[in-house]
């Protein structure tokens, strides 16, 4: 078994993983050639479910030839909060973090410890004479769960990573965000999530929940069905699901909705933001595979759309789906061919 | 995971954790050298202090006359060393001795039906130590048919490979009551070292 002994791992890269609600993916950056990757449908809840899940990933890993114990998570999307939280400037004595912290347990009323991870944001149009800062909390008693179930399989967690920031920098390192506005649309599968970025630098997220294609699958249809079966029947891939069919209209449903919430999020940013106006639309997440979807949301948002394929940093050819983004810009920044 | 770490979401106490435990391991590696280094240490003042006391002048006259004797005896050790080596150089060179009786059998079945061995004279030289079993000299007095039998039988003593060097001496007309011979005179030594017949 390669998983869990160390000789055979010593020198990889560490394996990152994304536990979707919808798809449980794997990547690990090779010295040479294309990277390790896997992807099956996501069987049992990665938190409710965390001892149960984390056996069916170390089998899944060990079946196809990741190797070592080293594992970067990304952030179970469920677990993270976004915040902005306005804070006085910066000056010698001012508890920023404190505020910050307090702040953020404040809104999504946490009692118990948890961890943020926070950015400056760019002097608004505004001018309130208050700074502000981005943040993105996790609580530590579920992300603790995950950690140690997968301990239990005998796999270190090294990195806990939340995915709007790795985004965002891939973004940032495949030069396509500018010193303009962009806004970012994370398709989930039970939930979205729309950013807006300035100079790649995410200044706004609006959470949607119940609007990832799973979700809205799911209610289309009858009672007992599963969202999973119905891409299964129409031909097992969003990239090649029927023209006209339930998944692809309810697709196409999802794509109108999150484009246009993309443009309010654009416009509530300009308004901030002065003098910027939207020049893309980064998508992330497996509705884009499906086909129209993207173009769909450029002509909801008035802009370019394009899917957000990190690929290249890590020097890979293969144009892995979009559901990727998030694993594969982890790969790159945590074995450094990215900065 | 450089640029990763203004990003990091893994809680704080299982880094804590994490931590104390690296540090653990740690002092409990420097804790097994300190013990080792420590026994190493007690083991060497107990020998030198503890069991046999500090050196004192007495002890110091003792040593000296102790030393003084194994000088003597270092020095009468390395006189019967030298003897022993004279001796057995000496066992050396004898047992390089050639073996005469086989130097003969070859010479004798080298000749062929055209050549006839009149005398064969040894000697051996002194070594460059004066000790006996140096080099060996063979002289061969022979009768050849021809000058050509006589060139051949130089051939095959020096092929047979026993002979450091093998010279053809003289060789001169000699009549025989029926015919015309060639006497001969072949020149062969043996070195020490070279030497398979002893």
């Amino acid at each position: 078994m390669r998983l869990g002994s160390a000789a055979p791992g010593v020198g990889a890269a560490p394996i990152v993983v994304d536990m979707g609600e919808g798809a449980v993916r794997a990547v690990q950056a090779r010295k040479r050639g294309e990277p390790r990757v896997c992807c099956y449908p996501a069987l049992h809840d990665a938190i409710g479910q965390a001892d149960e899940s984390a056996a069916c990933l170390a089998g899944v890993l060990d079946r196809h030839g990741f190797v070592g114990s080293r594992v970067v998570l990304i952030a179970p999307r469920r677990l993270t909060r976004a915040s902005l939280v306005a804070v006085p400037r910066a000056a010698e004595g001012v508890p920023i973090d404190a505020i910050v912290r307090a702040e953020v347990a404040r809104v999504h009323g946490i009692d118990d410890g948890f961890e943020v991870v926070k950015w400056p944001l760019p002097r608004s149009s505004d001018a309130t004479g208050e700074a502000g800062v981005m943040v993105q909390a996790i609580e530590h008693k579920p992300a603790l769960g995950v950690v140690r179930a997968l301990e239990r399989q005998g796999l270190v967690v090294e990195s806990l990573l939340p995915v709007t920031p790795l985004l965002t920098r891939s973004a940032v390192a495949m030069g396509i965000t500018g010193s303009g506005m962009s806004v970012l649309i994370e398709a989930g599968w039970r939930d979205a999530y729309v950013s807006a970025l300035i100079a790649g630098v995410c200044v706004y997220q609006r959470t949607l929940s119940g609007v990832g294609l799973g979700a809205v699958l799911a209610q289309a249809l009858d009672d007992g069905a599963d969202a999973a079966d119905a891409i299964e029947s129409e031909g097992g891939r969003l990239a090649g699901v029927t023209d006209g069919g339930l998944v692809s209209r309810s697709a196409a449903a999802v794509a109108d909705q999150l484009g246009s919430e993309a443009k309010r999020v654009s416009e509530y940013a300009s308004r901030r933001y002065r003098g910027h106006q939207l020049g893309a639309a980064l998508l992330s997440g497996d509705l884009w595979d499906v086909p129209g979807a993207e173009a769909r949301v450029a002509a909801s948002v008035g802009a370019a759309a394009r899917v957000l394929r990190p690929g290249a940093l890590l020097g890979a050819e293969a144009p892995y789906a979009p559901g990727f983004g998030a694993a594969i810009a982890a790969a790159a920044f945590a074995t450094g061919v990215a900065a | 995971m450089t640029t990763l770490h203004t990003i990091e979401l893994l809680p704080a106490p299982l880094v804590t954790h994490r931590r104390i435990e690296r540090l653990r391991a740690l002092w409990i590696s420097v804790g097994a050298i300190g013990l080792c280094l420590s026994g190493t240490a007690l083991g060497v003042i107990h020998g030198v202090v503890l069991s046999g006391g500090v050196p004192g002048v007495a002890e110091l006259a003792r040593t000296e006359a102790e030393l003084e004797r194994l000088r003597n005896e270092s020095a009468s050790i390395r006189a019967d060393a030298e003897r022993i080596a004279v001796g057995g150089r000496l066992g050396i060179r004898m047992s390089q001795r050639p073996d005469w009786g086989l130097v003969l059998a070859m010479l004798e079945s080298l000749r062929g039906e055209g050549v006839v061995l009149v005398a064969v004279s040894c000697a051996t030289e002194d070594g460059d130590d004066g000790l006996p079993g140096g080099r060996a000299r063979i002289i061969v007095e022979g009768l050849a048919e021809s000058q050509g039998a006589a060139q051949r039988y130089l051939l095959d003593v020096e092929r047979c490979g026993m002979f450091s060097s093998a010279r053809l001496g003289r060789t001169v007309r000699a009549d025989a009551p029926s015919r015309v011979l060639t006497a001969f005179t072949v020149d062969l030594q043996i070195d020490p070292e070279t030497s398979d017949a002893g």
